[in-house]
């Protein structure tokens, strides 16, 4: 193993929690501050990774899934080689609801090459990540000096992020909500009739709120083992307008067409 | 149920998703007619087509008719595309939208899509389908009241076979032109609104099929009012015109009580006529009602629905998990309901059932 022994600031860290909420807004912070973080909310995916991936920081929750299969399950595995030798030496620490599920594990992750440490999680975390990072040793098979390989080679995307698009009409408005005729736009699914409250439209789309309006919904849902995030984003399109002096001349036009006039 | 029928052999195929309805006819020696359109929610295919191929059906040449009896959104889904994969078949449409009106309609939507909130979107996607076929292939045609719209003579091994319009009738025609009419006028609102106002079940094309001196009856969502110049009361003594033995019914409207007529039963049909019928969704409501159910019960004990219930959980998409949205599904697996019997004198309705499908 080579130990550069340099504190670095862009290191490639995959963190393994299946409490998305919790854990999107740490990991955003250390992004702003140059690091290359995955996300995955399970060990099958995080499997996946190490095994294509090199990493320099493994950031792992302990109850994740079944607890045979929990954080020191895949570390205990990582060290014996069975991802291979992208990882094997990798730093690793736990953030996870309480020390004692770490230290009651089969495997005493105190004694393997790497341990970086156990913390509880809490509001304290961002002010001790820097800390533990810096005793970070950087993975040699990381593209840390190349951004060109680091562009060929990045991060395989969260694969349990999963994205419905909807497009809809609106059939129906009663009171503070109002109906729409949904169906999926990207894929083949059945049909929903939705009813949508009011409050999920901004001032502005609500005057054009009108039944032959036009609503599309994105939702974006992070999976974990335990846990699902949501996200949701509505749109209103008015309704096309009908001027009704052009619908007669149309009309007109159309009854000269069958010889009507 | 991917075998297909003899050759002296009709068949009648209802499917149903849940939402929508269509119905395939064997009427003899290969050939087939459809009546209505809806979509396998897995696919985004016309069932009809799906079907046909699933038997081994050339739809280009198999395909003699397509009948669209209104054009409610759950009977057009599709119809396009089957307009498109059956160009020898003729379209039939319900006059009652043979008009300088509804054309202007679909030009609208053709225009503007979303300009009738999209109800028409699907017959827009029919005209350009039946613009495409060449001249020596049928366009759109018009049913009415007493209009028929196939006949096979019959031969020495199959009785005649003919396809009658027993609706709409020239006063539902004339209702329907007055509130197209309207759409146009001063006081009328938005084009959406007018549009989706619009009852479009007095306007359907219910059907008889006549074998030899049998027939079957698909009643498309013909309702039931007490005026004898529209509705059932219109379409019954037509129907009565053809003197068939009617043992077979297509129960109009989804088994809807607005729907029902006891003269449909008593003077068209015979005692616990074979039948089917086809659910319907929309937001909270749902057709037929137990209420429904039990008044078929009493009228057939050979009564099918093409589907039930939904029962699965409402987790194939992330719809139920979105803040201040209730989503319904409309619509689950599609549901078969076929009924065959050989066209010789005697013969027999036999049902079949897919997995999605059961007795009413």
């Amino acid at each position: 193993m080579t130990d550069s022994g340099a504190v670095r600031d862009d290191l490639r860290i995959l963190w393994v929690d299946d409490d998305a909420d919790w854990v999107d807004g740490f990991a955003g912070e250390l992004r702003d501050e140059s690091h290359e973080v995955a996300l995955v909310p399970s060990i099958d995916e995080a499997e996946q990774l190490l095994t294509l991936h090199a990493f320099d920081v493994l950031i792992l929750d302990q109850k994740i899934g079944s607890a045979d299969r929990g954080g020191t399950a895949l570390v205990g595995r990582l060290k014996q080689g069975t991802f291979g030798k992208l990882n094997q030496h990798s730093s690793f620490l736990f953030f996870t609801g309480s020390d004692e599920w770490v230290k009651q594990s089969d495997i005493d992750v105190e004694c393997l090459d790497g341990f970086l440490g156990i913390e509880e999680k809490g509001e304290v975390f961002s002010d001790f990540i820097g800390l533990y990072l810096e005793r970070a040793i950087p993975n040699p098979h990381c593209p840390h000096d190349d951004p060109a390989a680091r562009e060929r080679a990045p991060v395989a995307p969260v694969s349990t992020v999963r994205v419905e698009n909807w497009q809809g009409t609106v059939t129906e408005i009663e009171g503070a909500k109002f109906q729409a005729r949904l169906w999926a736009v990207d894929r083949a699914a059945p049909e929903y009739d939705a009813w949508i409250a009011l409050s999920r439209l901004t001032e502005a789309a609500r005057q054009d709120l009108a039944v032959g309006a036009t609503v599309l919904l994105r939702v974006d849902a992070h999976d974990g083992d335990r846990t699902r995030s949501v996200r949701s984003e509505l749109t209103l399109l008015p309704a096309p307008h009908v001027d009704k002096a052009e619908l007669t001349k149309a009309l007109e036009r159309a009854r000269r067409r069958r010889g009507e006039t | 149920m991917s075998d297909g029928p003899n050759e002296g052999e009709i068949e009648i195929s209802a499917f149903g998703p849940g939402l929508g309805e269509s119905v395939v006819i064997h009427i003899g020696r290969g050939e087939w007619t459809i009546v209505d359109s809806c979509r396998n929610p897995a696919t985004g295919r016309p069932v009809a087509v799906e079907y046909l191929e699933r038997l081994k059906v050339d739809c280009a040449t198999a395909v003699c008719a397509i009948v669209i009896t209104h054009w409610d959104s759950d009977h057009i889904r599709g119809i396009g595309d089957i307009a498109a994969a059956c160009p020898n078949a003729v379209v039939w449409c319900t006059s009652a939208i043979d008009n300088a009106e509804f054309d202007v309609l679909l030009d609208t939507e053709h225009d503007q899509p979303g300009s009738t909130a999209g109800r028409l979107r699907e017959l827009v996607h029919l005209r350009e389908a039946c613009a495409l076929r060449t001249l020596d292939q049928p366009g759109i045609d018009w049913t009415s009241s007493r209009k028929r719209l196939l006949l096979r003579r019959g031969s020495e091994k199959l009785p005649q076979r003919e396809l009658w319009a027993l609706s709409p009738s020239a006063h539902s025609v004339t209702l329907t032109k007055h509130r197209l009419a309207h759409v146009f006028s001063e006081t009328s609102g938005p084009l959406a609104d007018e549009v989706k106002r619009m009852s479009r079940n007095d306007a359907s094309s219910v059907l008889m099929l006549c074998v030899g001196d049998r027939g079957a009856l698909l009643g498309a969502d013909l309702e039931h009012n007490s005026d004898k110049r529209c509705g059932w009361l219109a379409a019954i003594p037509v129907g009565c015109e053809l003197g068939v033995e009617t043992d077979f019914v297509k129960v109009p409207h989804h088994g809807s009580d607005d729907a029902h007529c006891e003269e449909m039963w008593s003077d068209l049909l015979i005692a616990r006529p074979a039948a089917v019928v086809t659910p319907y969704r929309s937001g909270g409501n749902a057709l037929p009602r137990e209420t429904d159910r039990d008044r078929i019960r009493r009228l057939t004990d050979r009564g099918y629905l093409t589907s039930p219930e939904l029962t699965k959980p409402d987790d194939e998409t992330l719809l139920h998990l979105v803040d201040e949205i209730d989503a319904v599904r409309l619509e689950g697996d599609v549901g078969h309901v076929r009924w065959r019997r050989p066209m010789a004198e005697g013969g027999r309705w036999t049902v079949e059932l897919n997995e999605v499908s059961c007795a009413i």
